[in-house]
């Protein structure tokens, strides 16, 4: 087991390095001197001066690379133009509201996904089947960010039982930060949970239908146990399979919920980099959550081999 | 010693088994219908705004701003007095457009990538590396990020949202091709002194067609989702295009005063996606019933 | 070690009349199928595919698939009607009085538990016992099944083992509750001739030892001739020969057992072509009324229009057919 885990962390080294070089890259990809179109065109000689300074652009590219890699090594993603201070401080700051947000979101999508899904399939071809499959595919059709704007309209605004935005501490009051995490992690978690749900039906009624259920009716085993024991663990293996996927869409999915909710995470910083264009926080942003995805596929690759005892013979 | 059940020589020829054909059973399933119904209702409706569209979008009428929906205005105006509707019906036309070049650029690209890979073994190693690479990055913010690097315009958006797509769609080709490369007739094939090209066309890529259109499907829908994102964040097709994600934005600071803003746009979207989304489980049961999502 | 439950007297399992179909108006699967086994006897039930044996032994043990449903009939275990009873108590003679071992081992087991737990499953639910005790009984069970290496074999995963070891686990399952009766279905078709020939030794010195009866469900002539006391041939969902082994072999009455018999590659015979049944066997639902083999048999006239019931042919042995082949020579 030990060496199935090295393995795996000594594959995401290529994926490690080739993500740093897209997030460098796309510096370059900016038309035109980023320098300027950060700044607007009454700025003097010296402003620009001083931001192709800061972003390196006075340098040749290869030794720019080099020192962005040198600076990353140790932990340092620069400075950000705008709010003059470092990246790496910006992030860390915001990381744990996102990083809370997306996880709460992940648990209740998993969690109501798979009730649903495992319901839907033992009582297949009936009314709560069609009525759970019909949310389901109602749930990953909306768009996410129009979602919170109806839901702030009408249950925050119209009928104030939320709060309409904003994040309180869980440190500093655990209601409140209960009464304002609600609807955000409820809006994140729709899309994923309609995904989870039509997963893990399939999954189950595949899983069914396979001879070795029949065997443990046959030896008389009660019948939730058999659903559960025998059914809802091997339907697993394929829904741990797209978590890591899952992950990805509540990530991209949480940068644009904070926008809604007004919530300080990383999703707002980042948003905020790109419409100010502070290059240093975008690309820092960027590493950032790559860097989170990846880990957490590596993860869910862990997750996978304990559960089905198969796999850990590659 | 087992039974005996057919007799030896035949005495007579086996019957056709009488499938109906793949385009009925296509129409035979529900989910494909009804998807197709909605998607062609969105398609026609967007096609047609210019003809339809009772208002021009992009006018507003300082007389009648923030009218609630009425007769003369079905779905309300905007703090500008711009109609809804026709803002709705030209942002279904805009977003469609993207979302159809979305797929298009994303099935070519993703084809060639995948097969490449997946034929040739000596590349399949570097070029999923790469590919690992850029789904390393949520989708979505890839494509924030790409857009909002390259400037905010119509063809930005659709190359941002094409890279967000193309690497996962390749990956599903790469899948079906090495599959097929596997079996035993392209080995004859390879054999009797037919090339590699002819190999790859033939039989390779009709057999990664199914799970192709599929995929295919599947981003089209997305694409429209993601292209609200950009619009609404700020880094899509640059004012005044009246996308939906723009409209929903302007609304979102009268959302009180007038929800009808935001609401309009938004079902829009919803039918749009719920359409493919319907009309892609449909196409995935009668394909690979195997893969069956709706009739099962 | 004959198990006290099991009888001395009186049949273990009667069959009347059971008719099992599609839904509430479709085909019928089965169709009056009558058949008994006595205590302490081996009943090979052969046919082909699309004979309905298999669906005879998940009726027996109440594990249709739906949407296919027992029309009518009566299922007794020792006096007992299996039909008539409740899911819950139904559910409580299986893998205890009543077991079941099934043709494909490979996937007829959990893939991602442990060969131990499934076996402990049947021994903590059905005999309530616990942690080292069940385990101790695992591990005693495999032996009795000449599994090699027990005492590592029961933490296993069934992809570990080869297709015979998963076979024998399956087989210390169905023993695990002590049944009286065990229904075998196609137990070694999937398996390798030598290994075949090892299950099936093991399986009788079972029975022999315990006394359980034994329902053998096979397409395999060979196997009945080795294993079984008495034989039921089925064809179309019913039973048109019954008898012992001996009587069905020697003297077979229906012209389908003579042509099956008929039909066996024989070495020494020095025929050109192989003796075969014409035609095919009909599918579910397209059996025409009166006897369902009439299509294909050479003996078939006027009277064959309706179904010919079981009668007896000599004693203790009985055929569904109007014109029976008299006791003739060996075939």
């Amino acid at each position: 087991m030990g060496r199935f885990v090295l393995r795996r962390l000594l594959a995401s080294i290529p994926a490690l390095f080739l993500v740093s070089l897209i997030t460098f890259g796309l510096l370059w990809l900016v038309p035109g001197d980023p320098a300027s179109i950060f700044l607007d065109t009454s700025a003097t000689a010296e402003e620009l001066a001083r931001v192709r300074r800061e972003l390196g652009l006075d340098r040749p590219f290869l030794i720019r690379m080099g020192e962005w890699y040198l600076r990353l090594l140790q932990g340092d993603l620069g400075t950000s133009l705008l709010l003059n201070r470092s990246v790496t401080s910006a992030i860390f700051e915001r990381l744990p509201v996102t990083l809370s947000l997306t996880a709460l979101a992940f648990f209740f999508a998993v969690l109501i996904g798979v009730a649903a899904g495992v319901v839907a399939a033992v009582r297949h071809g009936k009314a709560a089947d069609q009525g759970m499959m019909t949310l389901a595919l109602l749930g990953l059709s909306i768009p996410e960010f129009w979602l919170g704007l109806v839901l702030i309209w009408s249950v925050a605004v119209l009928v104030p039982i939320f709060p309409a935005g904003d994040y309180v501490a869980f440190a500093k009051d655990p209601w409140q930060w209960a009464r304002h995490i609600a609807l955000p992690t409820f809006t994140l978690a729709c899309v994923q949970m309609g995904f989870v749900a039509r997963m893990a039906r399939s999954s189950m009624l595949e899983v069914l239908g396979q001879d070795f259920v029949r065997t443990a009716r046959a030896k008389g085993l009660p019948e939730p146990y058999v659903v559960l024991r025998h059914g809802l663990v091997n339907a697993m293996v394929p829904i741990v399979t797209v978590m890591g996927i899952m992950v990805g869409g509540l990530l991209g999915g949480a940068v644009v919920i904070e926008q809604v909710f007004s919530i300080p995470g990383m999703g707002r910083l980042i948003i905020g980099a790109v419409l100010s264009r502070d290059c240093p926080v975008m690309q820092g942003g960027l590493l950032f959550l790559a860097l989170i995805y990846l880990g957490v596929n590596l993860l869910v690759d862990l997750l996978y081999a304990v559960i089905d005892p198969r796999v850990r013979l590659e | 010693m087992a039974a005996a059940s057919a007799s030896f020589p035949p005495t007579a020829l086996p019957t056709p088994t009488g499938r109906p054909s793949f385009v009925r059973r296509l129409f035979a399933n529900r989910s494909f219908t009804i998807g197709l119904l909605l998607v062609g209702t969105v398609a026609v409706l967007a096609l047609l705004a210019g003809v339809i569209a009772p208002f021009d979008p992009l006018k507003g009428n300082f007389r009648a701003r923030l009218v609630e929906p009425n007769a003369m205005y079905w779905m309300g105006t905007d703090h500008f007095g711009r109609d809804i509707l026709s803002r709705v019906l030209f942002g279904a036309r805009i977003s469609l457009q993207i979302a159809f070049m979305v797929a298009l650029i994303t099935a070519l690209a993703g084809v060639f990538i995948g097969a490449t890979a997946g034929y040739f073994r000596r590349l399949d190693n570097p070029i999923m590396r790469v590919m690992d690479a850029f789904m390393a990055f949520p989708s979505i913010i890839l494509a924030i990020a790409i857009s909002s690097v390259l400037g905010a315009s119509v063809t930005n958006v659709i190359i941002a949202l094409s890279i967000a797509a193309t690497p996962h769609t390749a990956r599903i080709v790469r899948a079906s091709v090495m599959v097929v490369r596997e079996m035993e007739y392209v080995e004859a094939a390879r054999a009797l002194g037919a090339g590699h090209m002819r190999i790859l066309l033939r039989h390779v890529l009709a057999n990664a067609m199914a799970p192709l259109v599929v995929r295919v499907t599947y981003v089209f829908a997305v694409a429209i989702l993601n292209e609200a994102v950009l619009s609404f964040i700020g880094v899509g097709p640059p004012p005044p295009a009246p996308t939906f994600g723009a409209i929903i934005a302007n609304g979102r600071d009268f959302i009180i005063a007038a929800p009808w803003i935001t609401v309009a746009p938004g079902l829009a979207i919803l039918v749009s996606v719920l359409g493919l989304n319907m009309l892609g489980d449909g196409l995935r049961d009668v394909l690979d019933p195997r893969m069956a999502v709706a009739t099962r | 070690m004959t198990d006290a439950r099991v009888a001395a007297d009186g049949p273990m399992l009667e069959v009347q009349q059971l008719t099992t179909a599609l839904g509430g108006r479709g085909p019928e699967i089965l169709s009056s199928v009558d058949l008994t086994l006595r205590s302490g006897e081996v009943l090979g039930v052969v046919g082909e595919s699309g004979s309905g044996k298999s669906m005879l032994a998940l009726s027996i043990m109440g594990l249709l698939p739906h949407p296919i449903t027992v029309r009518s009939g009566r299922v007794l275990l020792q006096g007992q009607d299996l039909l008539a009873l409740g899911s819950q108590q139904m559910r409580a003679l299986r893998g205890k009085d009543i077991a079941m071992i099934f043709q494909e081992p490979m996937t007829s087991l959990n893939p991602v538990m442990r060969v131990g737990q499934q076996i402990g499953e049947v021994l903590r639910w059905h005999l309530g016992l616990q942690g080292e005790a069940a385990r101790t009984e695992g591990i005693t069970l495999l032996r009795r099944v000449e599994m090699p290496d027990p005492q590592r074999q029961i933490d296993a995963y069934p992809h570990e083992l080869s297709g015979g070891m998963r076979q024998r686990v399956m087989i210390a399952m169905a023993l695990a509750g002590r049944p009286r009766l065990l229904i075998a279905d196609e137990p070694t078709t999937a398996l390798d001739v030598t290994i075949q020939a090892q299950i099936l030794e093991l399986v009788r010195k079972l029975q022999r030892d315990s006394g359980m009866s034994v329902l053998l469900i096979t397409h395999d002539l060979g196997v009945i001739a080795e294993m079984c006391d008495r034989v039921a041939v089925m064809y179309g969902g019913r039973v048109v020969e019954f008898g012992s082994a001996l009587d069905v072999f020697d003297r077979p009455a229906h012209p389908y057992t003579r042509g099956l018999l008929a039909s066996r590659p024989r070495i020494a015979a020095g025929a050109d072509w192989l003796s075969t049944i014409e035609g095919t066997v009909p599918a579910v639902g397209q059996m025409g009324a009166g006897c369902s083999f009439a299509p294909r048999c050479a003996l078939a006239h006027a009277a064959c229009t309706s179904v010919p019931p079981l009668h007896t042919v000599e004693p203790g042995h009985q055929t569904a057919c109007f014109a029976p082949f008299a006791a003739v020579a060996s075939v």
